[in-house]
C-alpha cells in the first residue's frame, strides 16, 4: 500500500493540512468527487421513472451502486437500504421494529448518541425498555456483561462496532449469539466499523448494520442500512411517498419490495453514486491493507501520546484500540488544544464529547477531550508532526 | 472575564455587520449566565482565548505563553478598561449634553460630538464661538498672499498659530498649493481665537514679520515651536524668529509700538463677520471647509470650480 500515491488522490492534503478527523469526516479522493460530478454533469437523470436515456442511465449507475456496496459489505443488494446516514438507519430500525410482544432493548454506555436516542426517546415515552451494559474504564464491554443482560424479554441489541470516542471494539460476535440465543435481534452501529475493517455482514450474521458514507470517502448525506432480507420484507415502511409504492388508489396502497420500499421520495443519486465510488476505491486498495495500515498508525499514534505525558482515554493495549484516540492535556481546555492546533500547526482534529456523552462521561472526561482519528491517507511522519505541535502547545500552559 | 469584553465589542460589531450578531447572541448568553453564577458552557471564552493566543504565538511564543498562562489576568485588565472607557466616554457625553463641549464647562479641547453639528462634517473648534454660524465668503482679499493674482482658485484659511488644528492642517494646505501651483492664490487670514492666551500676540508678531518679508518663514516657525508658544508666550515668539530669520530686535519693537494690533484685530472682525466657529476654516471660491480636512476635501471642491 503505497500511501504517497494514496494522498495525490486527495486534494485536500494539498493544502499541506495534517487531516486528524476522519472519525468525524473522511476527505474524498478525486475518483469519488468525478463519479459524482459524471452524473450531474452528464446523465443527470431520475432512477426508475424517465425512459429516456440519461433516466436510463440514472438507473443503471444507481443500482450499479447499490451492487458495489452489497459486494464491499458482504451483502445482497437487496439487503442494502439507502439512508442519509447512520442516524437515519438506526431510526428507520428503531421506528419499524414492532416492540408490541417483547420492547426490550440492550445497548451500552459507549453508544453514539445516535444508537441511543432513537431508542430512549421513545424509552422515555414508556414504549420501550433500556437496558444499559456498563463499558470498564478503559471504555471496553465485554461479552459476558452483555450476555448478562441479553434475555428473552430482549427484542433488540445495539451495539457499536467501534467506539468513535476512544476506538474501542464491541465483542459482537458473542453478543450476536447471546441475542439469537434469546430470540433477540442485532443491530450494529458500524459507523467506524465500515470504513476501517472488512465487513462481512452476512458472516456476522448480524439482523442490522448501520454506516455512513461520508466516514469512508464517500459524500456527505448518504448511508445504509444493511438489513436480513427476511427481515426487510416483515417491516413497514419507515417514510412513505414517491418511490415506495407499485399501486395506489383513494382506497389501497401496494407496497415496493425491500429495499425500494424504505426509500422514499427522489433519491440522492450522486451520493449512491459517489458511495460507490469510494467502494471501489477502498476495495482496490484492500481493506485488509488499509487495517494493517492503520495498526501501525494506532500504535504510533499511541506510543506518541503516552511520550508527552497526556492523559489517554481508552484502552492501553493498543491493539484494542482503532487509529483514534481521545486525550487531554494537563489544565488545557480540550476545545483551546483543538483550535491551537488548527492555527498554530494546521493539524485538524475534533475536540468535545463526540456525540458521545455518557460514555466521556463514563471516561471520566465530562468536559470532552480532543480527538484524533487517523484514515489510510495519514503517515507516520504527521504523527510525528503532531506530537511536535502538542509539545509546543503544551509549553504555552 | 473576557465574555464580557466580547459582548461590547461583538454588539458594536453587530450594529454594522450581522455576521457578528451570533456572537454577540452567544456573548449575552455567557455574561449572563456568568452574571446568574452558573457556567458559561458554550466555549466562547475558549476559542477567543486560543484565537489570541495563536495569533500572538507566530510572533512570540513567549508571549503568547504568557498570555495564556495568566488570560483571566488578561480578561480582567480588558474589563476594567472597558469599563472605564464606556464610564470616560458617558462623561463626555453628559458634558456634550450639559454644556456643549465634551471636555466640560470652560473647555475648548477638540470634541467629537462637535462633528455632528459642524455644517461641513468634521468641525475642529479651537475655542471660537461654539455656535454655529452660516459662513460667509470674506470680501476683502487683505492678507498675507502667494499665487497669481487673476488665479482661477482663490483659497482664504483663517488660521490661529496656537491652534493644533490649524498646524495639523498645514501639510495639506501645502499639498494643495503644491499640486494646484500656477492655478491657485493663497491667503492667509490671522484669525487669533480669544481662548488661546498668546494667540494675539503671535498674530501681531507674524504681521511684524510680514514687514521683513519674512511672514511664510516665520509662519513655518510658529506652528513648529507651538509648544513653545503655548508655554512661553514671547519667548516661544522670539524663538520661532530666532529659527525664521527673523530679525529680533525690529521684531520687539514692532511688538511693543503695537504696530500690528489693529490690523490683527480686523482680521479677527472679519471672521467673526464671516461667522467663523473655529479654525481653521477656508473657503475656496466660494464655498467653504472647517477642520483639518484631508486632501480629497480640497481636491473636490478646486477640482469642481476649475472646470466651472
Amino acid at each position: 500500500m503505497d500511501v504517497e500515491k494514496i494522498r495525490e488522490d486527495f486534494p485536500v492534503l494539498q493544502s499541506k493540512v495534517t487531516y486528524f478527523d476522519s472519525a468525524c469526516m473522511s476527505l474524498k479522493p478525486t475518483q469519488v468527487v468525478e463519479a459524482q460530478n459524471a452524473y450531474y454533469e452528464e446523465y443527470s437523470g431520475c432512477a426508475g421513472r424517465s425512459l429516456h436515456k440519461l433516466g436510463k442511465k440514472t438507473e443503471e449507475k444507481f443500482e450499479e451502486a447499490r451492487q458495489k456496496v452489497a459486494k464491499f459489505t458482504g451483502a445482497s443488494a437487496n439487503e442494502v437500504v439507502w439512508t442519509r446516514n447512520t442516524t437515519e438507519a438506526i431510526n428507520l430500525v428503531a421506528r419499524t421494529l414492532d416492540f408490541t410482544k417483547k420492547n426490550k432493548v440492550v445497548t451500552s454506555n459507549m453508544e453514539h448518541h445516535s444508537a441511543l436516542l432513537p431508542f430512549m426517546v421513545p424509552a422515555k415515552q414508556g414504549k420501550l425498555q433500556m437496558d444499559y451494559v456498563k463499558a470498564d474504564a478503559e471504555g471496553v464491554t465485554h461479552a459476558e456483561d452483555w450476555e448478562e443482560k441479553i434475555d428473552e424479554k430482549t427484542m433488540l441489541v445495539v451495539a457499536h462496532h467501534t467506539t468513535n470516542s476512544v476506538g474501542t471494539h464491541a465483542p459482537l460476535k458473542e453478543i450476536t449469539k447471546a441475542a439469537h440465543d434469546n430470540g433477540a435481534l442485532v443491530l450494529v452501529d458500524a459507523a467506524q466499523g465500515v470504513p476501517h475493517v472488512e465487513t462481512n455482514f452476512k458472516k456476522s450474521e448480524a439482523d442490522f448494520l448501520a454506516f455512513s458514507g461520508h466516514k469512508m470517502l464517500g459524500p456527505t448525506g448518504m448511508g445504509c442500512l444493511l438489513a436480513k432480507a427476511k427481515l426487510l420484507e416483515e417491516l413497514p415502511p419507515f417514510m412513505v411517498g414517491g418511490e415506495t409504492v407499485e399501486h395506489v388508489s383513494l382506497e389501497a396502497v401496494t407496497f415496493l419490495k425491500p429495499p425500494q420500499k424504505f426509500e422514499a421520495g427522489l433519491q440522492n443519486y450522486a451520493g449512491a453514486i459517489g458511495l460507490g465510488a469510494a467502494c471501489d476505491y477502498l476495495a482496490k486498495i484492500g481493506m485488509r491493507n488499509v487495517e494493517e495500515h492503520e495498526k501501525k498508525l494506532a500504535k504510533k499514534l499511541f506510543d506518541a501520546l503516552s511520550g508527552l505525558g497526556v492523559k489517554i482515554y481508552g484502552p492501553k493495549d493498543v491493539k484494542e484500540r482503532s487509529a483514534l484516540a481521545a486525550f487531554n492535556m494537563g489544565k488545557a481546555r480540550p476545545h483551546e488544544v483543538a483550535m491551537m492546533l488548527d492555527k498554530i500547526a494546521n493539524v485538524a482534529v475534533r475536540s468535545g464529547v463526540f456525540c458521545a456523552e455518557p460514555a466521556m462521561v463514563h471516561l471520566g472526561a465530562p468536559q470532552g477531550a480532543v480527538r484524533a482519528s487517523l484514515y489510510l491517507y495519514n503517515t507516520e511522519a504527521e504523527v510525528d508532526y503532531f506530537r511536535e505541535s502538542l509539545e509546543k502547545i503544551a509549553k504555552l500552559y | 472575564m473576557i465574555c464580557f469584553v466580547a459582548l461590547f465589542v461583538f454588539v458594536v460589531l453587530a450594529i454594522f455587520s450581522a455576521k457578528y450578531r451570533p456572537l454577540a447572541k452567544e456573548a449575552f448568553d455567557c455574561v449572563f449566565k456568568r452574571i446568574t453564577l452558573r457556567p458559561c458552557e458554550s466555549g466562547l471564552d475558549e476559542r477567543i482565548k486560543a484565537t489570541l493566543v495563536s495569533s500572538i504565538f507566530s510572533k512570540s511564543p513567549k508571549a503568547a505563553a504568557a498570555l495564556n498562562k495568566h488570560f483571566e489576568l488578561f480578561s480582567w485588565a480588558l474589563t476594567i478598561l472597558m469599563i472605564l472607557s464606556v464610564a470616560y466616554s458617558a462623561i463626555g457625553v453628559y458634558n456634550w449634553w450639559a454644556y456643549g463641549n465634551c471636555n466640560g464647562p470652560d473647555e475648548t479641547g477638540f470634541c467629537v460630538f462637535n462633528a455632528l453639528t459642524g455644517e461641513h462634517g468634521q468641525y475642529s473648534d479651537c475655542g471660537a464661538n461654539a455656535t454655529v454660524h452660516q459662513l460667509t465668503v470674506p470680501t476683502s482679499l487683505r492678507g498675507e498672499s502667494t499665487g497669481p493674482e487673476n488665479a482661477e482658485i482663490t483659497l482664504i484659511e483663517f488660521g490661529c498659530f496656537e491652534c493644533k488644528y490649524t498646524k495639523q492642517a498645514e501639510p495639506t494646505v501645502k499639498q494643495v498649493l503644491e499640486q494646484y501651483s500656477g492655478r491657485i492664490r493663497f491667503i492667509f487670514k490671522p484669525f487669533p481665537l480669544p481662548t488661546h492666551n498668546n494667540s494675539r500676540l503671535a498674530e501681531q508678531a507674524a504681521l511684524c514679520a510680514a514687514k521683513q518679508g519674512k511672514f511664510w518663514e516665520y509662519k513655518d516657525a510658529l506652528f513648529a515651536n507651538q509648544d513653545a508658544l503655548k508655554a512661553g508666550g514671547r519667548e516661544g515668539i522670539l524663538q520661532a524668529a530666532a529659527q525664521a530669520g527673523v530679525d529680533p530686535a525690529s521684531l520687539v519693537s514692532c511688538l511693543d509700538s503695537n504696530e500690528t494690533a489693529a490690523e490683527v484685530e480686523a482680521f479677527y472682525q472679519e471672521g467673526v463677520a464671516s461667522g467663523l466657529y473655529g479654525t481653521p476654516t477656508f473657503f475656496i471660491n466660494n464655498q467653504s471647509l472647517v477642520g483639518p480636512k484631508q486632501f480629497d476635501s480640497f481636491k473636490t471642491i478646486i477640482d469642481a470650480e476649475l472646470v466651472k
